[in-house]
């Protein structure tokens, strides 16, 4: 009796096994680091780039959008293929080296200028807009004659449309919203 | 049936004589018997119901109403009937019937007592009472009179008022007390019991009432002395280091000894109660014995910081009496030669220290003693001991003859030997010689030999030196590496490097699998079932 039984219940296991639905495709997203070849001056200054910060949503895989109840939506099949952190700082170290040749900016380098970005908020809304904004800080002690280390802290928001109505089109953003980050750092900091 | 009438009767019949029966009736008989066996079992009751006395206690401790039981020799003997306080108040009567069969031992010098558990000098009694529970007993007197009313004892009584013996009064200045019924001993042997324990209040004094059982009583001589055996004796002696103990018990409790000292004779027996004097250890025996002595004066002209009452005077080493006074008073000094500057030591000379012979008595040593001092008997202020520092008179001879014999006051002087530059230089003599007999060749030889080991020693010492410089070289080796391990793992290593990057890796995996707990926590069987999620919202484009 228990025999029967036992198979029995192994038998719809293996139904509801069977009988369930597949699931969704699921799509993992980059940002786009376009390759480039970097020519620097030979007397150039280096400076490091550290992502210092990242709010909680973007240290997990699934991409978010920020709803009109202020409601952070978790897509479930849309998730991101690398560290957000390091993607974030390849990125933005490619950009930083395509506009400017007078500073060679690296992902680390001793006794050099120190640029540690700490970023509050990076998502899309519902309504089609990536917002991008948080603060960085340049230590510049190298400079310093006086050999005191110089802090300076400046703030930024950026902002840039989603063109197609899908997480594509928000990845895209998200990318042109790290490169208008990278022209405001160079602004800031050359 | 007229015929049959009265009045056919026989004319001759007298009347009838009633007699009554006067007597006892026989139903009175067994009432009778009963009275009679009655009166008898009463008188018998009555006669039977024994002797009430009566015995006055300090207190009722242990004892009660119809329960306490008196025995003696451990038979029965009476009850207690009643307890009632005393017409003072200050103690108790206890009314107690005693069988009929005992009265012959009810004498007035009878003694009783509660038998309750005691812890005393004797060790611990009446340990049966606690089960038990208190019993009064009885010592018969040996009085012909005899009496129904007594006082009770507070405590057993030593010893038995019919036991053979001899009761003496010790008498101490002080030291370590004894208890009633603390042991006397002879030689080891308990012979004796201390009784009673008085403090004589004018005379400043403790008075121990002793009593030596027969027929040890015997040993009781006028030569006899007393000492307390309470306490360990240590003494050096020609073979050696030799401790004195009474016994155990003596030890713990404390306990009386006596002999005869060995320099002293028998002497005649005490028969009748006399007073002796306990002297606090045995040695104090021979030296704090009175005898009788002659007195002498020393006029010193050093120091006599040191000299206290009873310090020796000694003859080149014997013993033969004591210091009377360290230094005899300003004021009598004064009396005597107010020019005197000398500090008069009175001591006594005991001639019965060196002889029992009854044919050298005090005057014969007066007299010997004016010869030697004319033939140069002379008194010197010694060292007695080294550590303490304390000090003793030596008389000795020295070639100064004399023609009389000086007096200080009524005290015939001993000249006091002059410690000038003579005796300095006596002194000195003796030391240089004592320092010529050292054998300093030998010493300087074996001071060479030391000095020989002491070399070996250092050598081996800078052996021991060299290896231990080797070892703190690796020490400092070790040292060194483990520096440079903990250098690969600081900030800026790529060891440390390595170790936060795997630390984000492990917070991401984390994160990642914390959606998936908390569906399975909800839902416990999407591990098997799978979930089915919903299609993804999408983001809007920018109009």
């Amino acid at each position: 009796m228990i025999h029967r039984l036992f198979f029995l219940l192994l038998l719809l296991v293996l139904q509801a096994c069977v009988s369930s639905e597949p699931p969704p495709q699921t799509f993992y997203y980059v940002l786009e680091e376009k390759p480039l070849v970097y020519e620097w001056e030979q007397d150039s200054q280096e400076a490091m780039i550290k992502i210092a910060g990242l709010p909680s949503y973007l240290l997990q895989p699934n991409l978010v959008m920020l709803e009109d109840n202020h409601q952070l939506y978790y897509a479930n099949y849309h998730k991101w293929a690398n560290d957000v952190r390091e993607n974030i700082q390849h990125v933005l170290l490619a950009d930083l080296n395509s506009e400017t040749n007078q500073t060679n900016f690296v992902k680390s380098c001793k006794n050099c200028i120190e640029i540690s970005i700490f970023i509050l908020s990076f998502y899309p809304n519902e309504n089609g807009t990536v917002f991008l904004n948080g603060y960085f800080e340049v230590n510049s002690d190298v400079s310093n004659i006086a050999g005191k280390t110089h802090l300076q802290r400046q703030s930024f928001a950026v902002t840039a449309p989603i063109m197609t109505p899908n997480y594509k089109g928000a990845v895209s953003a998200m990318r042109e919203c790290v490169n208008k980050l990278s022209k405001l750092i160079v602004k800031g900091k050359v | 049936m007229n015929n049959s009438s009265p009045s056919n009767a026989s004319p001759s019949a007298s009347p009838a004589i009633v007699k009554s029966k006067r007597g006892i009736s026989w139903a009175w008989l067994l009432p009778i018997i009963a009275a009679i066996i009655g009166g008898v079992l009463f008188y018998d009751a009555w006669s039977n119901r024994g002797i009430e006395i009566v015995i006055e206690f300090e207190d009722a401790e242990g004892i009660e109403e119809k329960q306490t039981l008196v025995k003696y020799r451990n038979v029965q003997i009476g009850r207690v009937e009643q307890i009632r306080f005393a017409d003072d108040g200050e103690s108790i009567r206890c009314f107690i019937r005693i069988d009929s069969d005992m009265r012959r031992f009810l004498k007035i010098d009878s003694q009783f007592w509660v038998v309750r558990p005691r812890i005393g000098a004797g060790g611990i009694s009446g340990v049966g009472t606690l089960l038990s529970g208190a019993y009064i007993t009885m010592q018969p007197g040996e009085e012909d009179t005899l009496t129904d009313a007594f006082v009770g004892l507070n405590a057993p009584p030593i010893a038995s008022p019919k036991e053979a013996g001899l009761k003496l009064t010790l008498v101490s200045e002080g030291g370590k007390t004894l208890s009633i019924g603390n042991p006397v001993l002879y030689r080891g042997l308990e012979v004796g019991v201390v009784e009673s324990i008085d403090f004589g209040v004018y005379e400043r004094n403790i008075q121990y009432g002793i009593f030596i059982r027969a027929p040890y009583d015997e040993l009781i001589t006028t030569n006899t002395y007393f000492w307390n055996a309470s306490g360990v004796t240590v003494s050096t002696t020609v073979d050696g280091i030799q401790v004195d103990m009474a016994s155990i018990e003596s030890l713990v409790a404390g306990g009386v000894s006596f002999d005869v000292p060995n320099d002293l004779s028998a002497g005649e027996r005490v028969l009748s109660p006399q007073s002796f004097v306990l002297y606090p250890t045995e040695v104090a025996t021979y030296e704090a014995r009175q005898y009788e002595s002659l007195t002498y004066a020393i006029l010193v002209k050093n120091s006599v910081g040191g000299l206290v009452a009873g310090a020796p005077v000694e003859y080149r080493g014997i013993r033969i009496g004591r210091v009377e006074k360290p230094y005899l008073g300003f004021y009598e000094t004064f009396e005597i030669d107010p020019e005197e500057n000398r500090i008069p030591v009175i001591i006594n000379i005991e001639p019965a220290r060196l002889t029992q012979n009854p044919a050298y008595d005090l005057e014969w040593f007066s007299n010997q003693f004016n010869v030697w001092i004319r033939g140069g008997l002379e008194a010197r202020i010694e060292m007695a001991n080294f550590i303490t520092g304390s000090l003793k008179v030596s008389l000795d001879n020295s070639d100064i003859e004399r023609q009389t014999v000086e007096t200080f006051g009524n005290y015939p002087v001993i000249p006091f030997a002059d410690d000038g530059v003579d005796s300095i230089l006596n002194k000195t003599n003796a030391l240089l010689s004592k320092l010529n007999s050292l054998p300093l060749e030998d010493i300087i030889e074996n001071t060479n030999t030391a000095v020989n080991s002491a070399n070996t020693a250092i050598e081996t010492a800078t052996d021991t030196l060299a290896s231990i410089k080797g070892l703190m070289t690796s020490i400092e080796r070790t040292l060194d590496e483990a520096q440079s391990t903990l250098q690969t793992i600081q900030p800026e290593s790529e060891v440390h490097d390595r170790l936060l990057k795997n630390l984000d890796e492990l917070q991401r995996t984390l994160m990642v699998l914390q959606p998936v707990l908390s569906d399975i926590k909800q839902k416990p069987n999407a591990l098997v079932f799978g979930q089915a999620l919903p299609e993804d919202k999408t983001p809007k484009a920018k109009q």
